[in-house]
């Protein structure tokens, strides 16, 4: 599924390699990826399939190789000194160790990275304490690293990520040494900066916990991006699927699989979806809004009835083989999600059950 | 960038480790020693062998013009007293006598260099009190001062009686002046207890001590001494008689070059200390200098903690090594009778050498810190 904004981060054929000559290793071969703004990427993949080797180049900590990596349409490659010292101040890092300094107390750590903006000094200590006190240290903010517990210095060092409110986020495993509520309470952070300031955030983690929290997802394979999926409108589509009640016994995975492949179509008050007499090319499910179900073709139309949010249509023609029985069109702003035929066969083939199911379902309704 | 949050950084990273610190500081102080020693020993000769003249109250001096040092044994005639006062300008002229002789320890009977001092006690030509007020003492003849100062070879310092060469004196007081390479002591004598103990005719002087009229110009008097005056006198104001002196001493013996290389070992010595300090403070936070990096702190606020910190190393080092210099100064100086003075400019002087060089340290250490490579991160 497609966003319509301009991405923050673009990243086109972007490949990177380790090592000169014979010891030269690719690690990252012809990625593309587009990060937006107010959006959470989670990123996992196995070790070593080039997870932390991506973050660095879009830190802009390692230099574009081969390929194109735009920040808000600049190209990174051309960025002088001074340009790759504002983006960096921009970015809100969480590497996998914490790399405080041992002799600076909590509350010095985080205000640290505040000494590079204009901010007054009341204001740096403000904001300072009161993201200590949202990750839970307010009782710890004159302790140093060796009096601190591990998940403690993690919190720290996310604080000081994040305590600048950066327009990028981007996380290395952040959430490894935190218990689960704390790991929430970090996530919900993040969370709460991307959606109130539009920043962008990309999260390495293998934490399945925190799956929810994610807008996209994005699966990385021996140096590759083998799947980037938006998750809310696809969680959505596969619940809708699931509801309708097309398909008993399917697993939440199928579910998933099928809504993937769905577009996301916006239509205005009046436009036609399905038009009477056409050949079937699209199975449809509302997501939003009203459409109204004309049979009887050109010649005798007759609205028979509307469907809303969870209906779904065009189904028929698709079995069936047969032109479209009716026509289907927008009563106010509608979205929809569409299944291409193809994708809509392929699924169907690939378990007898589903067709069986399909086919009980078109029966019943004739 | 905010300049207080490097100072900050620099500060707490310092301190943050107290007993590397302390033997940081332990290992600075010895390299503050060093150029202290070297430097004491030098401005030690230089100050003793210008007590003498310091301790004249005169504006212009009149000695014989071969003498290159104020202590150096050259006369001219007495009666270059009475040619100077008759100089317009002039208020009064004292003469000076002084000898090297042989003082007997009066408790082991050893001989030991001394140097005797003649003038005509009633002659207003010291400056210090303890000579103006013993000076009254010296009027019965075979009377003397004792230098307090002179070193313990030369036996009990104080009131009583004495012996040099094989005259028999008695010392009635003392006073505070200086030991030199030279001689372990000094003794002010009247100059008839001086013809008494030298067996010498008193009419070869070592200087005159010229006081002028009030209002005198010096440049004026000083001329009509050159022209009045025969060609074996030279006429020098005081002041260019110290720079002479301290020209001789410093420039004109191997003493300087051989305090020169003592300074500058202390100076090496105290680098090469500095650098392992900051080298390791450096690179024990390597991932945390490269984190700033990463975090969009420029190369320049890097470079300003570590020179802050150099700073501020040679800053609280410097504390407790000129205070325990100035101790060591004072027991030498009590077991040798050298003066030791840690003057304001000598203890600048040190104090600059010190924070040059753990600067200079720093400068070095900084190649390490700059390499700190964020990359490696993640
Ligand atoms: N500095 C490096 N030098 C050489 N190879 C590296 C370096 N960092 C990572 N690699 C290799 O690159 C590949 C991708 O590593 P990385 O990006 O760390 O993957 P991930 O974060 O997904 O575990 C791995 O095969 C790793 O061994
Ligand atoms: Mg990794």
């Amino acid at each position: 599924m497609r966003e319509s904004q301009e991405p923050f981060i673009r990243i086109r054929d972007l490949s990177f390699a380790y090592g000169q000559g014979e010891a030269r290793k690719e690690v990252l071969s012809q990625n593309n990826m587009e990060l937006y703004p107010g959006e959470l990427v989670i990123m996992s993949g196995p070790s070593g399939s080039g997870k932390t080797t991506l973050l660095s180049l879009i830190g802009a900590l390692r230099s574009v190789q081969e390929g194109s990596l735009k920040v808000g349409g600049d190209e990174l490659k051309d960025f002088d000194t001074r340009a790759l010292l504002y983006y960096r101040r921009k970015i809100g890092f969480i590497f996998q160790h914490h790399n405080l300094f041992p002799a600076l107390t909590a509350f010095e750590s985080v205000r640290m990275a505040l000494d590079s903006s204009d901010l007054p000094a009341t204001e740096r200590n403000s904001r300072t304490r009161e993201i200590l006190e949202r990750l839970g240290l307010s009782h710890r903010l004159n302790n140093k690293p060796d009096s601190l517990s591990g998940g403690q210095r993690q919190r720290v060092a996310i604080g000081r990520a994040l305590v600048h409110r950066p327009s990028l986020i981007l996380a290395d495993e952040p959430t490894a040494a935190l218990d689960k509520e704390t790991g929430r309470n970090v996530v919900d952070l993040m969370k709460e900066l991307v959606r109130s300031k539009g920043s962008t955030a990309l999260m390495v983690t293998h934490d399945s916990r925190l799956l929810d929290a994610a807008d996209r997802i994005v699966h990385m394979m021996d140096g590759r991006i083998v799947s980037n999926v938006l998750v809310a409108p696809v969680v959505d589509a596969a619940t809708l699927l699931r509801d309708s009640g097309l398909f008993p016994g399917s697993t939440p995975s199928e579910f998933l699989e099928v809504a993937q492949k769905m577009a996301r179509l916006r239509y205005q008050a009046g436009e036609t979806i399905i038009t009477f007499g056409e050949e079937g090319d699209r199975f449809y499910v509302l997501r939003e809004g009203e459409v109204e179900v004309e049979t009887g073709g050109p010649t005798a139309p007759k609205v028979v009835g509307t469907i809303q949010r969870g209906g779904f249509f065009g189904e028929r023609a698709l079995i069936s083989r047969e032109p479209r029985a009716a026509t289907i069109r927008a009563r106010g702003p509608v979205e929809v999600y569409a299944l291409d035929k193809d994708d809509f066969d392929a699924a169907i083939a690939r378990t007898k059950t589903f067709q069986d199911q399909m086919l009980s379902v078109i029966f019943s309704r004739s | 960038m905010n300049p207080g949050s490097a100072v900050l950084l620099s500060w707490r990273l310092l301190w943050h480790n107290p007993a590397r610190l302390a033997t940081s500081l332990g290992a600075l102080a010895f390299a503050v020693f060093l150029m202290l020693i070297q430097m004491g020993f030098r401005n030690s000769l230089l100050d003793s062998v210008t007590a003498l003249l310091e301790s004249l109250d005169a504006d212009i001096l009149v000695m014989h013009k071969e003498k290159d040092n104020s202590i150096q044994r050259e006369t001219i005639p007495l009666l270059r007293v009475q040619q100077t006062l008759s100089v317009e300008g002039v208020a009064a002229a004292y003469p000076l006598w002084f000898r090297f002789l042989y003082w007997k320890n009066l408790e082991n009977g050893a001989f030991r260099p001394i140097r005797v001092l003649g003038f005509r006690p009633d002659d207003p030509m010291f400056l210090p009190p303890d000579i103006r007020a013993g000076a009254k003492l010296l009027g019965q003849p075979g009377t003397a001062l004792l230098d307090s100062r002179s070193r313990s070879y030369l036996g009990r310092i104080g009131v009583g009686p004495a012996q040099v060469q094989k005259e028999g004196l008695s010392v009635v007081g003392t006073f505070a002046m200086a030991t030199d390479l030279e001689v372990d002591g000094n003794l002010l004598v009247s100059d008839e207890t001086f013809a008494r103990i030298t067996h010498q005719s008193m009419n070869g002087i070592e200087l005159i001590a010229v006081k002028l009229k009030p209002g005198a110009e010096p440049q004026r008097v000083i001329e009509g001494l050159r022209a009045g005056l025969p060609g074996d006198a030279a006429v020098r104001t005081k002041d260019e008689v110290r720079a002479m002196d301290f020209e001789h001493w410093d420039t004109g013996t191997p003493v300087s070059l051989i305090v020169f290389i003592g300074m500058a070992m202390g100076f090496v010595v105290g680098v090469v200390i500095c650098y392992q300090i900051l080298y390791t403070e450096v690179a024990d936070h390597l991932a945390e200098f490269a984190t700033l990096r990463a975090i969009g702190f420029g190369k320049a606020y890097i470079i300003g903690v570590v020179l802050v910190e150099a700073v501020l190393l040679s800053v609280v080092g410097l504390i407790p090594s000129l205070a325990a210099g100035w101790v060591l100064y004072r027991v030498l100086e009590a077991s040798t009778g050298l003066l030791l003075n840690l003057t304001l400019p000598r203890m600048a002087l040190v104090a600059g050498l010190t924070v040059s060089m753990c600067v200079f340290a720093g400068i070095l250490a900084l190649r390490k810190v700059l390499q700190a490579d964020p990359a490696e991160l993640f």
